[in-house]
């Protein structure tokens, strides 16, 4: 008995752990899209404080965010494992603009 | 295949588990390849369901009294009363190592579970940081203090028993709290080391390690609370607290968490004190190592110290690597971690904060001193020197009402700074409440200064606090409004900020009887005898009976005394207890205690002389009820404080 339980919680582990390999594409594209949610959420909440700050106007403010959405897109189609800090990208863009 | 072997085996995996977490996140990290990182991600899921039934293992041979695993053996006996198998797990340094990691796993799993989802970027770091913490003890199992370690051959028929002052209810919860909160500190450490690392260490994560902090922060003090209840009633030492080594090592981590979910607050709000939270968190883990280095067969000797071993050295040598592993974060990412914020008024909520922590900060460094002093006198000039109460009370007593007067100020201040105007208005009526209660009691006692400043500052503090609820109620009161609606309304609005002052008025109950004991108890030592009359106070005592029962583990002498009134009828029976136990050499003290809100009459019979003599110790201890009501109002103030604004949303 003790030995099956044993031998059990070894091949669930073993199972729990390949399970991401095996699932690959499918995972890839699930976790790209939440984290692309994520980072437009914070990079849209930093530009709307900024706009509220009266840092930027409202025609940067969409700019950004029209830029923001265009990366986001490539990035997705693009399949890239590397996350950029994409705030980097935006504060670039802002002190052209500005 | 036994069921030590099924169990060790399951310690391996975990370990083995561990080992593919942290490797797989690395991995994961360098090449940006999530499927390693989730499948790292797995195998830290994974560590908690291999050492739940490894530990699972550990209680069933508790339970089937296998008696060939060596640890059953040492903590337990035929006699034993199976509720007392849980408390037997841990009697132990290595069921104790086993249920830290069991604990550790558990958190593990809790925080990758609940975290929020914008610290996706810190995850991996932080299953790495805490995977290395959880290997760290099954390691130490693993190859030095394996619990399912077996007799080879003469397996013995019946166990050592379990140590016997554990046979209290207090056990059932004080030691497990104490251990899981020194053991759980790691939490806000990996999910801050974990921010660090990754950049990201701004506000998004914030309230998640305000939170996990909160939770950890409150099981140590329950765990602390519970130990001096259980001194208080099993130990005889006629007091809840003796600044005992074990005791302390408990207290200053709790200490430096005090400091760190205040300081949290204002880094939230205001994006200041970074780098000095990050020192806090960071001295909070270190300290915890220190504890578990202290309790497991380090140098200091200490009256209730149930895990020793000779282990001391390794848990050393992982608090040194601790020590030197949060220095080399902290000068590595100094810059990603300061911020330019400084404080613009010395008469601001943040200063109040800073200043609360600087007291909290001198009463670590005190209690740290006076526990490593004896050790360096021992090595440098081998002279042995112990540290006792007096030192510690004259030491931290005037700090501690420092921070009680502190409390009473601070939630009186603005943030960025106060005004004149608001200053009066907000400490005109708490002051003079202080300053009457003061007055009061500096001239109506001959008790030191200290004991009239002390209630003083409790008086300052409760009155700050019914003033703000009254003002708030008060602003919410509009028509026809019930004030007991408003009040609740104004709680519920702010969890997080009456929660705390919750917790506050928790803190007076206990400082009201810590008052109470330092400065009001009266106490006698004396031989008595059978039908002899002692008085004390109000009280008149008669010494009943005292019977002595042999048991097959215990001897164990009952002494009955009669609470008399002025009419010299029976108003109270109690029963003290001196009981020796054999097999442990051992001797257990329980008093005899009537407790009511105003004064404890604690009756200790220290020493039976003969069959009908014996040495009292006898003490009127005013205001200690208090401090154990202090405990359910503490655990309901930090609950109030963790609710989620929207539970269901939430």
């Amino acid at each position: 008995m003790n030995l099956f339980i044993l031998i059990s919680i070894s091949i669930a582990c073993v199972v729990f752990l390949i399970f991401p390999f095996y699932r690959k594409t499918e995972f890839r594209n699930d976790n790209q899209q939440s984290y692309s949610e994520i980072r437009k959420e914070k990079v849209l909440f930093e530009l709307t404080s900024e706009l509220e700050n009266g840092t930027i106007t409202n025609g940067q403010f969409n700019e950004l965010k029209e830029e923001l959405f265009k990366i986001e897109s490539i990035r997705i189609s693009s399949n890239n494992e590397e996350i950029d800090p994409i705030e980097e990208i935006i504060k670039t863009k802002k002190n052209q603009d500005v | 295949m036994s069921i030590s072997n099924l169990g060790l085996s399951l310690l391996v995996i975990t370990m083995n588990l561990c080992i593919y977490s942290i490797i797989g996140s690395i991995i994961g990290i360098r090449l940006g390849n999530s499927q390693i990182k989730l499948s790292a991600k797995n195998a830290a899921y994974c560590t908690f369901f291999t050492t739940l039934i490894s530990s699972m293992c550990l209680i069933y041979a508790f339970v089937t009294n296998d008696f060939s695993i060596k640890y059953v053996f040492m903590h337990s006996n035929l006699s034993m009363d199976p509720a007392y198998t849980w408390v037997a797990m841990y009697a132990g340094n290595e069921g104790s190592l086993l249920y830290i990691a069991l604990v550790i796993s558990l958190s593990i799993l809790l925080v990758l579970l609940f975290k929020p989802k914008d610290m996706y970027e810190s995850e991996p770091h932080l299953i790495a940081i805490m995977s290395g913490f959880l290997l760290f003890f099954i390691g130490v199992m693993v190859f030095f203090a394996n619990p399912f370690d077996t007799f080879q051959t003469n397996i013995p028929s019946d166990g050592r028993g379990m140590n016997p002052l554990l046979a209290h209810p207090g056990m059932f919860s004080h030691p497990p709290l104490l251990m899981a909160g020194l053991a759980t500190i790691s939490i806000p450490f990996s999910l801050i080391t974990s921010m660090i690392l990754t950049g990201t260490f701004r506000n998004n994560g914030l309230d998640f390690v305000r939170t996990t902090s909160l939770i950890v922060w409150s099981i140590l003090g329950v765990g602390l609370l519970l130990g001096s209840w259980w001194a208080y009633t099993i130990l005889g030492w006629g007091g809840y607290w003796v600044w005992d080594p074990i005791e302390n090592v408990g207290l200053m981590p709790w200490l430096v968490m005090t400091a760190f979910i205040h300081s949290i607050i204002v880094q939230r709000r205001r994006g200041m004190f970074r780098v000095w939270n990050v020192l806090l968190i960071f001295l909070a883990f270190v300290l915890a190592q220190f504890g578990m280095f202290i309790n497991r067969g380090g140098p200091v000797v200490s009256v209730h110290s149930f895990a020793a071993s000779t282990l001391g050295y390794i848990f050393l040598g992982f608090m040194v690597f601790s020590a030197l592993f949060c220095s080399l974060i902290f000068i590595a990412n100094y810059n990603k971690i300061y911020s330019e914020n400084k404080i613009e008024s010395v008469i601001s909520r943040e200063a109040a904060f800073l200043i609360n922590n600087f007291f909290l900060l001198a009463i670590t460094f005190v209690t740290l001193w006076g526990l490593i002093f004896p050790l360096i006198n021992e090595v440098f000039y081998n002279e042995t020197v112990t540290v006792g109460a007096p030192y510690y009370n004259a030491v931290n007593g005037p700090v501690i009402l420092l921070l009680l007067f502190i409390m009473g100020i601070g939630p009186n201040l603005s943030w960025k700074g106060t005004s004149n105007s608001n200053l009066k208005t907000n400490l005109l009526y708490p002051s003079l409440i202080a300053i009457i209660t003061f007055t009061l009691f500096f001239l109506s006692s001959n008790k030191p200064i200290m004991s009239s400043l002390a209630l003083s500052s409790i008086a300052l503090v409760l009155s700050t606090i019914i003033f703000e609820w009254f003002r708030g109620s008060r602003s919410l009161i509009k028509n026809g409004t019930h004030w007991l609606y408003a009040f609740f309304k104004l709680i519920s609005n702010n969890r997080k900020k009456y929660g705390g002052y919750i917790v506050h008025i928790s803190i007076l109950l206990i400082a009201l009887g810590v008052v109470g004991i330092n400065f009001y108890q009266v106490k006698i030592d004396k031989v008595v005898s059978v039908g002899e009359r002692i008085e004390i106070g109000n009280y008149k005592i008669e010494i009943a009976e005292i019977n002595e029962n042999n048991f097959n583990d215990r001897r164990e002498k009952v002494a009955t005394f009669l609470i008399l009134d002025s009419n010299e009828n029976i108003v109270n029976t109690l029963e003290g207890n001196n009981t020796f136990y054999p097999t442990f050499n051992m001797a257990s003290i329980r008093a005899g205690i009537l407790s009511s809100p105003i004064e404890d009459l604690y009756i200790i019979p220290s020493d039976f002389i003969d069959n009908d003599t014996m040495k009292l110790i006898i003490s009127i201890n005013p205001l200690v009820w208090w401090m154990w009501v202090g405990g359910p109002i503490f655990i309901l103030g930090t609950l109030i404080s963790l609710w989620p604004r929207n539970f269901n949303k939430s």
